[in-house]
């Protein structure tokens, strides 16, 4: 579903040339849970922009859902977007002039999935059947995150992409969370979450370790896969 | 948006001023008449004896003998052939008079001694300057005299044309200086004058000298009846006086409307600036950062907005009252034009355009720094909430795509910021709207009244006699018998004083007009005045009264008016009083405009005779042919006009302000821009997040655009919809009590033109559609990530 081959990003800070990636390769299949981790400044968030097609690789290869968006023009990227990958959001970003089901229903729009699905019941699923007609102004963080979970799995896309979903959450709603997107990867999904908290990773079926641009370790977390009730941060 | 506010206002104020103190000093300079008495009737009398009359009384300071003469003029200007009325103004130069009304020279050569073969007189700078003619070319003057001009001059009396009730004006009457000996030739009139022009010493009661004129030219000057006028009776002194009055109250209006926008604009401006330092100002606070000090920083973008605002506004004032003076001064000819900086109009506006940004600034300013500073760091602080309507207002069900309902839900989250923006489109398209409106109600009032007097005939005209002559008499009957000429009618016209005998309860004021009495035959087939109530009677003793003047008497049909008019008594000229009912109203607007049935003529002693002829060009022939035959049958005609000039200085002077009202509207489309630019601009920067998380998911920038575009579009349409209503209501006041105040002759008609107000406001939603496409490019360039991750 994901693969990176000697990917490479560059950056230019002023006069300075910063590398971002160095040339990680990454295969990810669909239905695997993945927790990318590691420091800030690691790449993390840099390779999960580069597979969401959100940011474009110095060099090297990138394929996702059967596409290779290594030379893509401009709209090819933004058609991945809409058809392929869908994201959810540290701060949710959500769209604040519309409710929790109009934020899922945007979703199906863009995706075109309108109809294959009812936003009430995606809502439900997530465990929001009673705010549907709330702003998201009127949720609390965790609510919010799941409209945004649940606007992600609106697209009905093959890929999930989360950046850090749980960083401006409590351990419990955060659990709920990781639970969340942990079901997704049984729905045939890959499912790519990163994060610097490294006790998330325990719940993980793999985790991709990063430091300094580099891939420094990728398998099944350190003592086996956790259930959620087992971890703490 | 504060330059614009500011800069109409100085500038056209600066202009107001300019008109004020450069009319004193031109009529101090020109030392225009107290009091001028006229030779009625079209008569003359030997050089002296006016001068005599007026040597004898007492109060009259100095004075001079004039010979003044209507007749027409032909010349060409820029290949296009001008046939118009002519007025020579015979004066003596001799000690380097005039005294009173002198001639001053604009442009060109002084006027040369009388006897040259040709006569060579100066033109009037009003018509020379409507249509750019030079200093120096020829003319022909009634009866086929050629005359040179050798420059352009002005006198008091002509420096803002407006007369004949209006249907004189810079266009059609060509003023020529000329010696008094000249005048005499060219008139055939040897040795005569029949015009006296005084003023009086400082104390004198121009009422009583009036009186001892006219009595005393009843004693020496056999037969004959001076009309006598004063300064502030001739409409071109209260043009001068009023008409910078009226435009000064269009433009205040204009000036305020403008800066309400303006401060709505910077309000909403500033207070989107405030939130978006919303979380440097609570670290600020956190850090122990007085409020004091955290809100200088806002107040001193406000400073810079107000500096700005101006400094611009110092500049679009200028552009704005040089403009508008350089048209003022095409039509209003004064001899001195000073323009000083106008400091107080200037510090005015500056303080304003400095109390206004600071006022919105502070405002938001002081909510912020009001919240503790963990609620000012929590994330979505001050955010659009969502309060006051805006629950019910969102929860409005909406059809369409979520996309599709994106652009309303922005909108209705925000009431209170939608509402001011809101306002600040609307105020703008108000103001176009009413000057739109103006316009075409001027031209629509013009039109209507034209059309009534010329009533099938678009080439209708009158001809004025220059004397009362019996209907049989060859003058006449030339004139009937024309080649040119076909459904001649007869008539007369006659000044009038009118006043109600009993006006209505709800009238303050008992108000006396003097009114154009018209005799036409009521049983014509050529032509009878429209009747909006009562009926025209045929030989019944009664007045037709305009609507505009039976509603400043108050009196209705049936009612009666007292009348105090010239007549005819054992031969001589007297004025007589008689109660006449009215029997009916007219709709045209010019409310001077009155008839009487021309066999009740005979009641005022004027029965077979006449002054005027109307007619209509006979087949084959048009109005330039029968203006060049009548005057060529030799003395007797005046003067030949279209109906369709009734109107002709109002149309003049419209005409020549016409660029400022294109002027004004550039203005207005320019300030919808700079708001829709403004406002799409801030919300591409506000809703930054909105737009990345919408790339992120695959929205495509031109589709974003588009919701902006749409966002603006309903917000444009909401305030064609305001702005159309407050721009009629504008419209109303201006044109129904603003306008009669300044102009109380002309009832307004108003009118809209639907399709042109409706190009006007598709350019300017066209504009607001626009504005977001020029965000394009920074939409483009999004570092879509760095704007996903922001924590706000």
């Amino acid at each position: 579903m994901i693969d990176l081959e000697g990917v490479t990003k560059h950056y230019e800070v002023g006069p300075v040339l910063v590398t971002a990636l160095d040339g990680i390769d990454l295969h990810v299949e669909a239905g695997e849970f993945v927790v990318v981790l590691g420091p800030s400044g690691s790449g993390k968030t840099t390779t999960l922009n580069i597979i969401g097609a959100l940011d474009t690789a110095s060099s090297g290869s990138v394929n996702v859902g059967g596409r290779d968006i290594t030379a893509s023009s401009r709209s090819d990227l933004f058609a991945l977007r809409r058809e392929t990958v869908s994201f959810i959001f540290q701060s949710f970003n959500l769209f604040p002039g519309l409710t929790a089901t109009e934020n899922v229903e945007f979703g199906m729009d863009v995706s075109g999935n309108r109809g294959s699905a009812d936003p009430a019941e995606i809502l439900e699923s997530v465990g929001l059947g009673h705010r549907l007609g709330h702003f998201p102004h009127e949720l609390s963080g965790g609510e919010q995150q799941r409209v945004a979970i649940a606007r992600a799995l609106a697209t009905g896309n093959p890929v999930l992409l989360a950046d850090e979903p749980t960083g401006e959450l409590d351990f419990k709603t955060g659990a709920q969370i990781l639970e969340l997107l942990a079901e997704q990867a049984n729905n045939d999904r890959a499912v790519l979450v990163v994060t610097h908290n490294r006790e998330i990773s325990r719940m993980a079926d793999r985790v991709v370790e990063m430091s300094s641009g580099l891939i420094i370790s990728d398998g099944p977390p350190e003592g086996g896969k956790t259930p959620l009730s087992e971890l703490h941060w | 948006m504060i330059a614009i506010g500011i800069g109409s206002y100085a500038g056209l104020s600066s202009v107001t001023e300019w008109r004020y103190a450069s009319t004193d000093k031109s009529i101090e300079l020109t030392n225009m008449f107290d009091l001028r008495a006229t030779v009625g009737g079209g008569g003359d009398v030997p050089v002296g004896s006016l001068a005599q009359i007026a040597s004898e009384i007492d109060g009259i300071d100095e004075y001079n003998e004039r010979l003044f003469l209507d007749t027409q003029v032909e010349t060409t200007a820029d290949g296009e052939e001008l046939l118009v009325h002519g007025r020579i103004v015979g004066v003596d130069t001799s000690g380097g008079g005039p005294s009173v009304n002198g001639v001053e020279v604009i442009e060109g050569d002084g006027l040369p001694p009388s006897g040259a073969d040709t006569p060579r007189v100066l033109l009037g700078r009003n018509f020379a300057s409507f249509w750019d003619l030079p200093t120096h070319g020829s003319l022909t003057v009634g009866g086929d005299v050629r005359v040179d001009y050798v420059g352009h001059a002005a006198s008091p009396e002509y420096f803002d044309i407006l007369e004949g009730n209006g249907s004189l004006g810079q266009s059609n009457l060509a003023v020529l200086f000329a010696q008094l000996a000249d005048a005499q030739d060219i008139s055939g009139r040897p040795g005569a004058v029949n015009d006296l022009v005084m003023t009086l010493e400082p104390g004198a009661d121009s009422d009583a000298v009036s009186q001892q004129i006219i009595d005393a030219a009843a004693v020496h000057l056999d037969g004959i009846l001076l009309e006598v006028i004063t300064r502030g009776e001739w409409p071109s002194y209260i043009a001068l006086l009023g008409s910078p009055e009226v435009d000064q109250s269009i433009y205040d209006v204009m000036a305020l409307l403008l800066f309400i926008g303006a401060a709505f604009a910077t309000l909403n401006f500033s207070a989107r600036m405030v939130q978006a330092q919303r979380r440097e100002m609570g670290a600020a606070m956190a850090l122990g950062e007085s409020p004091r000090s955290i809100a200088i920083r806002p107040l001193l973008i406000g400073l810079q907005i107000g500096v700005l605002g101006v400094i611009l506004g110092v500049g679009v004032a200028f552009a704005l009252a040089f403009q508008t003076a350089g048209i003022i001064q095409q039509r209003v000819i004064l001899p001195l034009f000073e323009m000083p900086f106008q400091w107080v109009f200037f510090a005015r506006a500056a303080a304003i355009g400095f109390v206004v940004p600071m006022l919105a600034v502070l405002v938001p300013v002081l909510r912020a720094v009001r919240v503790q500073p963990v609620e000012a760091i929590r994330p979505g602080h001050l955010a659009s909430r969502g309060g006051g309507l805006s629950p019910i207002l969102s929860r409005l069900p909406l059809p369409g795509r979520s996309l599709e309902r994106m652009p309303i839900r922005n909108l209705m989250r925000a009431p209170r910021r939608t509402f001011i923006t809101l306002l600040t489109f609307t105020t703008s398209l108000a103001i176009m709207f009413s000057m739109v409106g103006l316009n075409t109600s001027f031209s629509t009032t013009f039109d209507e009244g034209n059309r009534e007097l010329q009533g099938d005939e678009p080439e209708r005209f009158m001809v004025q006699l220059d004397s009362f002559y019996p209907v049989d008499s060859a003058r006449v009957q030339d004139v009937l018998s024309d080649s040119t000429v076909q459904l001649g009618e007869t008539g007369l016209r006659l000044g009038a004083s009118v006043i109600a005998e009993a006006p209505a309860e709800n009238i303050d004021e008992q108000t006396r007009l003097d009114l154009s009495v018209r005799f036409v035959d009521f049983g014509s087939n050529v032509w009878t005045p429209t009747v909006s109530e009562g009926e025209l009677q045929p030989g019944v003793p009664g007045i037709v009264l305009a609507d505009k003047a039976a509603r400043d008497f108050g009196v209705g049909v049936g009612d009666d008016v007292i009348v105090t008019h010239p007549e005819i008594v054992d031969g001589a000229f007297a004025y007589g009083t008689h109660t006449l009912p009215v029997l009916a109203t007219h709709p045209h607007p010019l409310r001077v405009n009155s008839y009487m049935d021309l066999s009740t003529a005979a009641d005022w002693g004027f029965g077979g005779l006449a002054n005027i002829v109307t007619g209509v060009p006979a087949d084959g022939s048009n109005l330039n042919d029968a203006k060049r035959s009548l005057f060529g049958t030799g003395t007797g005609v005046a003067l030949v006009q279209g109906m369709s000039e009734s109107f002709k200085s109002l149309q003049d002077a419209l005409d020549q302000s016409r660029s400022v009202l294109i002027l004004t509207r550039i203005f207005v489309i320019l300030l919808v821009m700079l708001i829709a630019f403004n406002t799409a601009n801030i919300n591409v920067d506000e809703r930054a997040r909105d737009h990345a998380t919408m790339f992120a998911y695959g929205i495509p920038v031109r589709r974003v655009i588009a919701n902006l575009s749409i966002e603006g579009l309903l917000l444009g349409v909401a305030a064609v919809v305001l702005g159309a209503l407050f721009g009629y209501a504008l419209l109303l006041w201006m044109a129904l009590f603003l306008m009669p105040t300044s102009i109380p002759e002309v009832g307004m008609l108003v009118s809209v033109r639907w399709w042109e107000m409706a190009a006007y406001f598709l350019a300017a939603l066209v504009a607001i559609a626009v504005a977001p496409m020029f965000s394009g490019r920074k939409l483009k360039k999004m570092f879509i990530p760095g704007q996903l991750r922001v924590m706000e």
